[in-house]
């Protein structure tokens, strides 16, 4: 049976999800290579990176100091068994010198509680207003 | 696996009607027409809706006399059920107010030979951070 079922606090699951992968982020890039799998895609600003090498590989392009902060954050559940996050934050990097907003909308589709890849992911930096 | 090869087309065609039907007095009353009367799930600056008449009804309690939306970036990305995920970034302008910058998401799902709003998620962008 699909996962999500109904009744689940999709809003806290995907919280802790978004959470732990902008920790690993943080710490080992390498590491997110396991939560995409072949057919997952991230477009950064209408460019795409298709599968694990290819999107940690653009990841690793970003300031190596960058912390995520989250601003808001937002959650559906997307029948069978994907959840949607949407993400409006800040990247601080340069040791808090420099920041820079972005969003970033995810689907992640769930195995089980614990394994969740990530099949479409969004992410554009805010440059204006 | 039921990619839409023409996501990029559709999704970013769709904003454009979609900010103008809604920047329009006359014609925001069709926007019910993209939502499903059950399915469609709505996030408002954090308040959630499902269904075209309780969406309808947010958007109409919206204290504005003129809006305008301006679009800065779309990026779109197919999904394996044949849906289609759009973020978009711009700015809106009320009335006599500062312009000020939004973030909406949208997953349209087809449906008939056309497509709905199954997901429409909005925030304004603040400029200080409340974690």
């Amino acid at each position: 049976a699909p996962y999500t079922a109904a009744g689940m606090d999709v809003k806290k699951i995907a919280h802790k999800w978004c959470t732990d992968y902008y920790q690993q982020h943080q710490t080992n890039r390498q590491v997110l290579k396991q939560v995409y799998k072949p057919d997952s895609k991230l477009t950064v600003t209408n460019d795409d990176f298709v599968g694990p090498d290819a999107i940690v590989e653009k990841f690793e392009q970003w300031p190596k100091d960058s912390v995520f902060q989250v601003v808001s954050f937002d959650a559906h559940q997307n029948m069978p068994n994907g959840i949607l996050a949407f993400v409006m934050g800040k990247l601080v990097f340069d040791n808090g010198a420099n920041e820079q907003r972005f969003a970033h909308v995810f689907q992640f589709i769930a195995e089980s509680e614990a394994a969740f890849y990530i099949q479409n992911e969004i992410f554009q930096f805010i440059n204006f207003g | 696996m039921a990619l839409n090869p023409n996501y990029d087309e559709i999704g970013k065609a769709f904003t454009q009607q979609y900010y103008a039907l809604f920047d329009n007095p006359a014609t925001r009353g069709q926007l019910q027409g993209l939502y499903n009367a059950e399915q469609s799930l709505m996030s408002f600056e954090g308040q959630q809706m499902q269904g075209a008449e309780k969406i309808m009804g947010k958007i109409a309690s919206l204290t504005f006399q003129k809006i305008q939306h301006l679009i800065t970036a779309v990026d779109c990305q197919p999904m394996f059920d044949g849906g289609i995920l759009i973020n978009v970034l711009g700015q809106l302008k009320t009335d006599d107010d500062p312009p000020q910058s939004f973030m909406q998401n949208f997953v349209l799902r087809p449906g008939g030979d056309s497509f709905y709003i199954q997901h429409d998620v909005f925030r304004l962008v603040l400029h200080n951070v409340a974690a």
